[in-house]
């Protein structure tokens, strides 16, 4: 949708408003006339002679004039700019209704500082636009219509000889408006440019300190940093030149209002009162002048900004429910996978999963295992479309996931992801994330499960108590069984847990995986895990390699064939012994395989 | 999500005395222009000019020639500079004369304003660029203790936003409040020189205004209170669900989401609809003063004129002037509330640079040859209350390489971090050649070594800046042989633009393999005397891992190195193992002694490459 399009789209929302504010500014530029007019008629009855009366009434006409306009300029600038900060709600609501249909993927391109810029400054720009914009695209045309139409009225002549500074007013907007609008993007870009530099300065603050690179760094620092004072300075330029410019209209209508009007009053064509009204123009139009000069920036401003916006809202939705969906409710829980093959789009080059297949009947457990990198977490995340899935790869009760409302899907699993986020609200809030409603009891009762409940009561507030800078820092384990409380809580037809017990120590799984036998019941459930313990007594486990399943079976049926699996189940039992301390030696393989041997 | 926890909440002062001493420094290089931007500001009441230039004009056309007399009339006699500059020279009339000074009038007014914008503007950015360098040599001193609780997209914040809030200060704020309060005050004292009465006349409304600005301002004020903490609050919650929107979309949270979300929009907004309310009968009171001053300026000067007390142009003076005299009071709201939040920034960046950093080096670094010979005496470490080393001895000779071995969390790279003084705060000596390393300044020191990192980090910017990390005495040759040597040419051969190639954010163009030999070309072009290499072990794919093994027996060679061991022809490579449990070394000796031992490493040793051998069987 092009930057006009959208706006219109906006704009038409609160139409109705929007007339009305419009009128009233209309209104309150027509009726901004009156003035010089009643100033006139004072003036003309000062120049037929003082008589008080008279020109009391004069001046009476002109107190009621500045009544009614004080009261239009109210309830305009009221109506119009009340109604701009309903229209940034609006926008500001579906960006955030938009951002929650986009996918990981786009999460994974755009940074979040900058998606948060889009929601607060180019929205406030926008804004701006349309509120303090709007008024005088509405009000400036009136304005000087009304103003020129009078003047052209009391003497055509004059007025046209005032008029001739006014049309110098599109050159300089051309000349000036765009190259603001180029050094407004500059700079904006540049400020970005900065931004990424200390984001990365920090995020590899290891890399820099090791290789004192502080020093270069602070000088690329310093690079940009000049940069940007160049496109400050740059902008503050064409911005200053431009007012200097937009100033030199009226006086230059002055200017001819008191040399040209002045012979003519001199030649007895226009009264002295005509002369006052004139110059009570172009007063009150100076102001007015060098707001054109604000409303060109605005408006370019308002453009980036939607733009900017465009960029984010135009983004179609890679994962969303499609024309053929099909309307289920709750699903049941039955997975299948034929022949998947998926690739991330642009970082790798070897696909992460390929031919992977897959088949989990109600209530089974699948157990997924490999190194790192082979694709396991690919695999899970794929199920609840977290992931694009390709076409008639992923069936859950026999029905391709991308046909299955997304609503409903989701709504069915519940899953443990590997990194274990949590928000910076309380324990509670946390545990009730996917159940809202929740009571005490229920989440209680999820974080006993998850073998946390003594932990979270022996913290000061117990289950009110902060997560996150503010709050309290939790342990690894900590927050990965909170993230299990989470899912726990919730009654789902599938559960999944994507090496959900990584920081876990041994004894604590042990617990969890008891209380997990119970949940599992009637349910299927996914269970990723490094350590074999978490999957030995899935109905079938799958071993992953570089993306291909190189190995699958019951625990029992893996270990004997004595591939990849078992080697792993080996190092674990040793890596159990040495965690106990174990100072025992292991009976199995009395010797250690002599060196090289293992190499080539 | 709760609407309680940000630190945006922090509500500054309009004007902190001990905010604006700490600012001075920034400012100080800048004083001259400073000087001149206050100097200008008396210059502006050449704005003030056309008022009696078209005063003294309306005179004229009212049927004095004269000057002199037109002064009289106008009760403008007593202002001798300006009869002496409406006496037009010779051969030019009167009314040309004053369309000539208007047209120098405004020529000048507008170069001044071009002046005054430029001098800001440069006031305001120069200052601040300042200050954004200083941050950042001051982060770049923190401890890295600091990064391990300090969120980076905050750190961007203070950089960023918080230095483009204080730079309103100049072109919105002080300088600018500053010069309305002064032509407010000239107008004033102008008017009553002129004519006291009528004066008092036009004025007649200004208290009544002045007082309801007051009032209406604090109500302004109250809201923009709100407005800042709702932004805030706009501001977390967005923060919060794009971070965790895995999460938000895993557990179909949207709808409920959005309606948290939408609440405190919806407060926002009304916020606003409050503080527009206040701000639009502020701006219709102003326009109703406006023109009810001009209407008794007209009314009461009519009755002077009629006394034949003032001249017409008199009456349009005073209602030139008391329409500027306007003008600021609607702005002074805006200017308030600019000041309130730079302050506040203000103080987040100074809360920033109070941060301690680093202790100071004992000397300045010098270029000093060194052996390479390493060793640790009783060094005791914890990060935080648990330790991480207990009581570490051993002695690496100079070109001797070492491998450290042991079960993850057993301090290893802690020891690395220590050596190359990332973190400090230990027990015990460590020893560079028989010195402390703490007596050694820490460039120097790390001028010495080269660290690879188990995650590799690139840059953005071209692969060249990667592998010499912007070290200009490292000649192009060098980098080339450096990569050579890591066998990054292959990789290079096949991108177009060879080392200019643009690396992307956080490296993602390039795979996990290919970032691991990157690492090493890094390390080869520093020339180091001493490598510490924290081995990776994300699979690569067998050719790649050729490459890697051949790549790192190079980078070994002729120097003192101590590698973090996951592979087996690394351990191979190496002279002796030091083996580490829960932060103390348990076990030392060279491969086989250790297996013979039949201790902790040789079950380490089966525990770490039965996957190795099994798969390669």
């Amino acid at each position: 949708m092009s930057p006009v399009a959208r706006l219109l789209s906006y704009v038409r929302r609160v139409r109705r408003r929007y007339v009305v504010g419009a009128i009233l500014t209309a209104l309150y530029a027509i009726a901004f006339q009156l003035v010089p007019l009643s100033v006139r008629n004072v003036w003309v009855e000062i120049e037929a002679g003082v008589d008080m009366r008279a020109i009391g009434l004069a001046a009476a006409l002109l107190v009621a004039s500045a009544g009614l306009l004080g009261i239009l300029r109210l309830l305009s600038r009221m109506s119009l700019f009340q109604t701009a900060r309903e229209i940034e709600y609006g926008i500001r609501n579906d960006l955030f209704v938009h951002l929650q249909r986009l996918p990981q993927s786009f999460f994974g391109q755009h940074r979040t500082g900058d998606l948060m810029s889009r929601a607060v400054n180019d929205i406030n720009s926008v804004r701006m636009f349309l509120g303090m914009g709007f008024m005088n695209v509405v009000q400036l045309p009136v304005l000087y219509l009304g103003a020129f139409g009078v003047m052209f009225w009391i003497d055509w002549v004059l007025a046209t000889l005032v008029m001739l500074p006014y049309p110098l007013f599109v050159v300089i907007a051309r000349v000036f408006g765009r190259r603001m609008h180029a050094a407004a993007l500059a700079a904006q870009e540049q400020l970005g440019a900065l931004s990424a530099r200390v984001q990365e300065n920090a995020s590899g603050v290891l890399v820099v300190r090791a290789y004192a690179m502080e020093d270069r760094e602070s000088a690329r620092f310093g690079r940009d940093n000049r940069r940007l004072y160049h496109r400050h300075v740059e902008l503050a330029m064409i911005q200053a030149w431009m007012g200097a410019t937009i100033r030199m209209l009226p006086a230059l209508a002055m200017i001819m209002v008191l040399f040209a009007g002045g012979r003519r009053v001199q030649a007895g064509l226009v009264a002295q009162a005509d002369l006052w009204a004139f110059f009570t123009y172009i007063f009150m139009l100076t102001f007015p002048t060098f707001m054109l000069g604000w409303v060109i920036a605005l408006a370019q401003r308002g453009l980036a900004g939607l733009q900017r916006l465009g960029e984010v809202l135009d983004v179609v939705p890679s994962i969303a429910d499609r024309p053929d969906v099909e309307p289920i409710e709750r699903v049941e829980g039955r997975v299948e996978v034929r022949d998947l093959d998926f690739s991330y789009s642009d970082a790798e080059r070897r696909p992460a999963l390929s031919a992977v297949h897959l088949s989990a009947e109600l209530g089974q457990t699948i157990g997924i295992v490999g190194p790192i990198g082979s694709g396991k977490s690919t695999l899970v995340n794929l199920i609840p479309r977290v992931l694009e899935v390709p076409d008639g790869a992923i069936f859950v009760d026999g029905v391709d996931v991308n046909r299955l409302p997304l609503q409903a899907l989701r709504s069915s699993i519940a899953m443990v992801p590997q990194e274990s986020f949590l928000f910076s609200t309380t324990i509670a809030e946390n545990i009730r994330f996917g159940c809202p409603d929740a009571s005490l009891e229920e989440v209680r009762d999820a974080a006993r499960r998850a073998y946390i409940l003594e932990e979270i009561e022996a913290f000061p507030h117990g289950f009110e108590t902060f997560v996150g800078e503010r709050g309290i820092t939790l342990s690894g384990g900590q927050r990965q069984r909170i993230a299990l409380a989470r899912a726990l809580i919730l009654d789902p037809a599938m559960l999944i847990l994507d090496d959900a017990l990584s920081s876990v120590d041994a004894q604590t799984e042990e617990g969890i995986l008891k209380s997990l036998r119970a949940a599992r019941a009637g349910r299927t459930c996914f269970i990723v895990a490094h350590r074999l313990s978490a999957v030995r007594d899935a109905h079938h486990i799958l071993v992953l390699d570089l993306g291909c399943v190189v190995e699958e079976g019951t625990h029992e049926e893996l270990v004997r064939k004595g591939g990849i699996y078992a080697g792993i189940h080996r190092q674990q039992q040793l890596e159990a012994e040495i965690e106990a301390g174990a100072r025992k030696l292991p009976d199995a393989a009395a010797s250690p395989p002599p060196l090289g041997a293992g190499g080539e | 999500m709760h609407p309680g926890f940000h630190d945006e909440e922090v509500i500054g002062k309009v004007l902190d005395r001990q905010l604006i001493r700490r600012l001075w420094p920034f400012i100080r290089p800048q004083r001259a222009l400073l000087l001149l931007t206050f100097l200008l500001i008396p210059l502006r009441v050449l704005e003030l000019l056309p008022g009696p230039l078209v005063g003294v004009g309306l005179n004229a056309l009212a049927g004095t020639e004269n000057a002199a007399e037109l002064g009289g009339l106008a009760g403008l006699a007593d202002v001798e500079w300006l009869v002496w500059l409406v006496s037009p020279p010779s051969g030019i009339s009167l009314l040309l004369w004053l369309a000539l000074l208007l047209l120098g009038a405004a020529l000048a007014t507008s170069a001044l304003d071009v002046v005054r914008a430029l001098s800001m503007a440069v006031l305001g950015q120069r200052s601040m660029r300042g200050a954004r360098s200083e941050l950042f040599d001051h982060v770049q001193r923190l401890p890295m203790r600091f990064f391990d609780r300090y969120p980076v997209g905050r750190l961007v914040t203070r950089l960023t936003n918080d230095i483009e809030t204080v730079s309103e200060i100049f072109t919105a704020g002080v300088i600018t409040l500053v010069t309305d309060l002064f032509l407010m005050l000239v107008l004033a004292v102008a008017l009553f020189t002129l004519h006291a009465k009528l004066a008092l006349v036009a004025m007649a409304v200004v208290p009544v205004l002045m007082l309801a600005a007051i009032v209406l301002r604090w109500k302004v004020r109250m809201v923009f209170r709100q407005v800042r903490v709702l932004i805030a609050r706009i501001n977390a919650h967005l923060q919060e669900t794009i971070s965790g929107m895995k999460v938000v979309q895993l557990f179909a949270r949207e709808a409920r989401n959005l309606e948290e979300f939408d609440s405190v929009n919806a407060e926002h907004r009304d916020a606003w609809f409050r503080s527009i309310r206040y701000d639009a009968v502020l701006s219709g009171m102003l326009e109703l003063a406006q023109n009810l001053t001009t209407a008794f300026i007209l009314w009461y000067g009519a009755s002077l004129i009629g006394a034949g007390e003032v001249a017409f142009g008199l009456l349009y003076v005073f209602v030139d002037w008391m329409r500027r005299f306007f003008q600021p009071i609607q702005e002074l709201a805006t200017r308030y509330s600019v000041m309130q939040s730079s302050m506040a920034s203000c103080e987040r960046i100074f809360q920033l640079l109070d941060t301690p950093t680093e202790s100071a080096d004992a000397r300045a670094p010098e270029v000093r040859a060194v052996r390479g010979a390493v060793e640790f005496r009783n060094v005791s470490f914890a990060y935080g209350e648990e330790p991480v080393l207990r009581n570490v001895s051993f002695r690496v000779g100079a070109g001797e390489r070492v491998a450290l071995v042991g079960p993850t969390g057993s301090g290893k790279t802690t020891l690395l971090k220590l050596l190359a003084r990332l973190y400090e705060g230990w027990d015990g000596e460590i020893l560079l050649d028989g010195v402390d390393v703490r007596e050694i300044p820490r460039e120097e020191l790390r001028r010495h070594l080269a660290f690879v990192l188990q995650d590799v980090y690139l840059f953005s910017g071209d692969l060249r800046y990667n592998i010499d990390l912007g070290r200009d005495d490292i000649s192009e040759t060098d980098m080339r042989r450096a990569a050579r040597t890591a066998h990054v040419d292959r990789l290079v051969e096949r991108l177009p633009e060879a080392y200019a190639t643009q690396v992307r954010e956080r490296g993602v163009n390039f795979s996990a393999g290919e970032r691991q030999l990157l690492s090493f070309a890094r390390a080869l072009a520093q020339r180091p005397d001493i490598l510490l290499l924290d081995e990776a072990t994300a699979n690569v794919d067998s050719e790649t891992e050729a490459l890697v093994q051949d790549a790192l027996h190079h980078l070994m060679e002729d120097k003192t190195s101590i590698v973090i061991a996951h592979r087996l022809s690394t351990i191979q490579d190496v002279d002796r193992i030091f083996v580490l449990h829960q932060g103390e070394l348990c076990e030392r000796g060279t491969h086989e002694e250790l297996l013979a031992l039949r201790g902790l490493y040789w079950r380490l040793y089966r525990l770490q490459y039965t996957l190795q051998d099994q798969s390669a069987a």
